[in-house]
């Protein structure tokens, strides 16, 4: 699928019953195939803005992906052509079966079996983890997960990759292999971390977004540069 | 050793016809799933969710009149099967033979996420156990006693927690219901032995109706 632009226009979200806002004003936009980051501390938002971006969450704002789409549907579903990669890997991992997991998006997406386990095989290939793929994913460390979950994305050929912490539980050669990976992936990727900066924007990566949490009554805020 | 799950259901299928046929042949189909689950070195922990089960069947046994003896007999032989041939092959394998078989998109789906799902609370309740175990529970007859409801509580939770996780996740991965379709059949010593068992189960049910043995 071609990269996505993704516009963002004073995008907010506030959790029901709750007096202040998570995160509020936030606007920025990425041109196709842009790198960008969403830096935060821990409970500043990251995932819920992810969620958002995703199509899983409502509030206040507007959420432009790629010629439109403007949030008008009564139905919460999600967005095509985004790959949604997990804070906790197994969330979103869902078969016993490495390839076969890797494979479930590709099937559903309408290709036949053989192919969608070629796509599967050659996203593993990408991110070095071959060798996992006759596995079961009870049995895999929370970084090959990491790496798995990353593989089911990728096998979809998403047109926007939405990273919730990517490379928390991966070693070093691991993330160097998947920083590489990203950085030369023609979808627009924005990654949520809270640690490691200078190794991701050495890896091409930008500040798109950063995220303040919440204090004491006051609404978090954001600093969004139009990138 | 695993079976291939098209072996593994038409075991489960002819166990479960055959059980239900008669007492004897009920007798018969829990032999051979034993024989079956010996035979592929089953984990016995496999059988511990109706052990709760064959504990009242055991207590009831000699206080029920026939009728509700054979009943319970036959229940327990298509339990029996069917745990080992949910046991004999991966349950996605399961479901992708099933969608073969012409099970419908929403009814896989159904299935994978209940399944997955179970899958999953098990998981979180072993390492709820081990938890609590490295904290000190489960200690005595005492510490069982107060740390088993906790264990089941706090899976419980999770289980409803993950709920709406499970949603999200498999909208996000575009699930709609279609797993990945079973390759080809190939004949392995497995597959021979199930479909043995399977030949041996509906034998069983055969002999029960013949005239001599009525």
């Amino acid at each position: 699928m071609e990269p996505l632009k993704l516009v963002l226009e004073g995008v907010g979200h506030r959790y029901p019953g709750s007096e202040t806002e998570t995160f509020s004003g936030v606007s920025v936009e990425l041109v196709p195939g842009a790198k960008a980051l969403l830096a935060g501390p821990v409970g500043a938002g990251k995932t819920t803005l992810l969620l958002r971006i995703a199509g899983l969450r409502k509030g206040p704002g507007r959420v432009l992906l790629g010629d439109g789409d403007p949030e008008d549907r009564s139905v919460i579903r999600a967005r095509p052509g985004v790959g949604f990669l997990w804070q906790s890997p197994e969330d979103g991992l869902f078969l016993p079966g490495v390839l076969e997991d890797v494979a479930l998006g590709p099937v559903n997406d309408g290709c036949a079996t053989d192919a969608a386990l070629d796509r599967a095989r050659a996203s593993l290939r990408d991110l070095g983890a071959e060798h996992l793929a006759s596995r079961d994913v009870a049995r895999l460390s929370r970084g090959e997960k990491q790496l798995v979950a990353l593989a089911g994305l990728l096998a979809r050929e998403p047109g926007l990759l939405l990273l919730d912490e990517p490379l928390s539980a991966l070693d070093a050669g691991a993330r160097r292999t998947v920083l590489a990976l990203l950085a030369a992936h023609p979808a627009t990727v924005l990654l949520a971390t809270h640690s490691g900066f200078a190794a991701l924007e050495e890896a091409g990566f930008v500040a798109a977004i950063a995220l303040r949490p919440a204090r004491e009554g006051r609404a978090g805020r954001s600093i969004a540069p139009a990138g | 050793m695993r079976l291939d799950p098209r072996v593994a259901l038409v075991f489960a299928v002819a166990a479960t016809l055959s059980a239900l046929s008669g007492v004897a042949a009920a007798a018969g189909v829990l032999l051979v799933a034993l024989a079956l689950a010996a035979a592929m070195r089953l984990d016995w922990r496999r059988f511990l969710p109706l052990a709760g089960s064959v504990g009242i069947f055991a207590l009831l046994a000699p206080l029920s009149p026939g009728p509700a003896l054979a009943a319970v007999v036959k229940g327990l032989a298509v339990s029996v099967a069917i745990v080992v041939s949910v046991s004999a092959a991966r349950w996605d394998r399961l479901l992708a033979a099933l969608q073969g078989a012409g099970l419908g998109r929403v009814g896989v789906a159904f299935l994978a996420i209940v399944l997955s799902h179970l899958e999953s609370s098990g998981r979180d309740a072993a390492r709820s156990f081990e938890g609590l175990v490295l904290r000190g529970g489960f200690r005595g007859a005492r510490g069982v006693l107060s740390s088993t409801p906790l264990v089941l509580a706090r899976t419980l939770r999770r289980a409803l927690e993950r709920a709406d996780r499970t949603a999200e996740a498999l909208e996000l991965r575009g699930f709609s219901g279609r797993l990945p379709a079973l390759a080809r059949f190939r004949l392995r010593p497995a597959d021979v032995a199930g479909a043995a068992a399977a030949a041996l189960v509906v034998a069983l049910a055969v002999a029960g109706r013949l005239p001599w043995n009525r």
